[in-house]
């Protein structure tokens, strides 16, 4: 993900005893790799169950540094936070903005309490999948066995469905931002006999 | 060929031509030996690229790999043209640059500018592929590129016998890999 001109990836290391996860960075232009370190709360991981859980840096364009933290617990209960670190650099300033709990059956969350609307069966929260530059998240929601993307806004307490059905074809929806471009143009070689045509017409003109 | 051209000057046209789609750029190019060179210089991409880069749209790789409007409802805006669509992409984004998306198959990783369906590889070393690997893509400019590999270091790998994963420490110094486009 790239964040303030550096490639982020969230990483884990074992340190003494356990695994511990930070931000690991990298600066194209010196070429250095560095570390961002979380806030307490999080960064210690006591028993990493599977790759699900984890710290991801989310895509997103102008908003803070975004990290999504998949923790479990125990008993099949996991918690979901979404951070951002207001002053990039500053470990202090990282704020958690919103917390889903889940357990195998249901999940509750900070905002909503109790959601019926997105109970569900697999025990898996919500992924969160973009910070848009407007504020508001979007989550990949699974149930019943479809994927849906979501839209919470936390200013205004909703979280509404944006698409239905997303089929996947491979484990891993990416979402970000695209802009238009007419890089490796100059390496674009088919229209070689057209030219020529236009050459020779113009020669015999 | 008989079309005569308004007497405007190159550079007055590629002002013109900068504020056109990058389909409609591709389908000038045919128009004479001059205009394809000028069209396709380093210079007027990134000319092109600066009165583009308002336009924001948000990448959405699924079943079908679609552009929408970053607004309220996620209006589909476009759906990309990918070349190459036999081959199998394993659809894993690394990232996007510049219009550029950057894809990890089992076998390379892929650069794509779908604007003007230009595809071009880069082959992986499948001596280990038993190790995790990350990947990053990153700009240092328009004309400037790195994938930033990461391999997970064995030494560090911890193995959990209660669910039979392998837990990688990803090693921020060592084995680092660094390719450049130019």
């Amino acid at each position: 993900m790239v964040y303030n001109g550096l490639l982020h990836w969230g990483a884990k290391k074992w340190v003494e005893d356990r695994w511990y996860y930070f931000i690991l960075t990298f600066d194209p232009q010196s070429e250095v790799f560095g570390e961002i370190l979380l806030a307490d709360s999080f960064q210690a991981l006591y028993h990493p169950v599977n790759d699900k859980n984890g710290v991801f840096v989310v895509q997103n364009s102008t908003k803070p540094l975004t990290v999504y933290s998949l923790i479990f617990l125990d008993e099949g209960y996991r918690t979901a936070s979404v951070w951002v670190m207001d002053r990039y650099g500053i470990t202090e300033s990282w704020n958690q903005i919103f917390t889903f709990n889940c357990t195998n059956n249901y999940i509750s969350s900070t905002l909503f309490g109790f959601n019926p609307d997105i109970h569900m069966h697999v025990g898996f929260p919500p992924l969160l999948l973009f910070h848009r530059s407007d504020g508001t998240l979007l989550f990949e929601v699974e149930f019943n066995g479809q994927s849906s993307l979501r839209c919470l806004d936390i200013s205004h307490g909703t979280f509404t469905i944006l698409t239905h059905n997303i089929r996947r074809r491979s484990k891993d929806l990416y979402i970000g931002y695209y802009y238009p471009s007419l890089v490796f143009l100059t390496k674009f070689l088919p229209l070689v006999s057209v030219m020529l045509y236009i050459y020779i017409y113009s020669f015999m003109t | 060929m008989s079309i005569s051209l308004p007497i405007l000057s190159i550079d007055l046209q590629l002002e013109i031509f900068s504020y056109l789609p990058c389909k409609t750029i591709v389908r000038f190019m045919v128009l004479s030996h001059l205009h394809r060179s000028l069209l396709i210089s380093p210079y007027f991409i990134s000319r092109h690229h600066n009165k583009s880069c308002n336009k924001s749209f948000v990448f959405l790789s699924s079943s079908i790999t679609s552009l929408y409007k970053d607004d309220d409802h996620l209006t589909l805006f476009q759906n990309l043209m990918f070349p190459f669509v036999h081959r199998n992409f394993g659809n894993i984004v690394i990232g996007i640059c510049n219009g550029i998306i950057c894809m990890q198959t089992n076998r390379d990783i892929l650069f794509i500018n779908p604007m003007i369906r230009y595809c071009f590889d880069l082959p992986l070393h499948d001596d280990d592929d038993e190790f995790i690997y990350s990947y990053g893509f990153i700009s240092r400019g328009l004309f400037d590129y790195l994938v930033v590999k990461i391999n997970s270091e064995a030494n560090y790998c911890y193995y959990d016998s209660d669910g039979g994963e392998f837990h990688t420490y990803i090693s921020p110094s060592r084995n680092a890999w660094v390719y450049t486009y130019v």
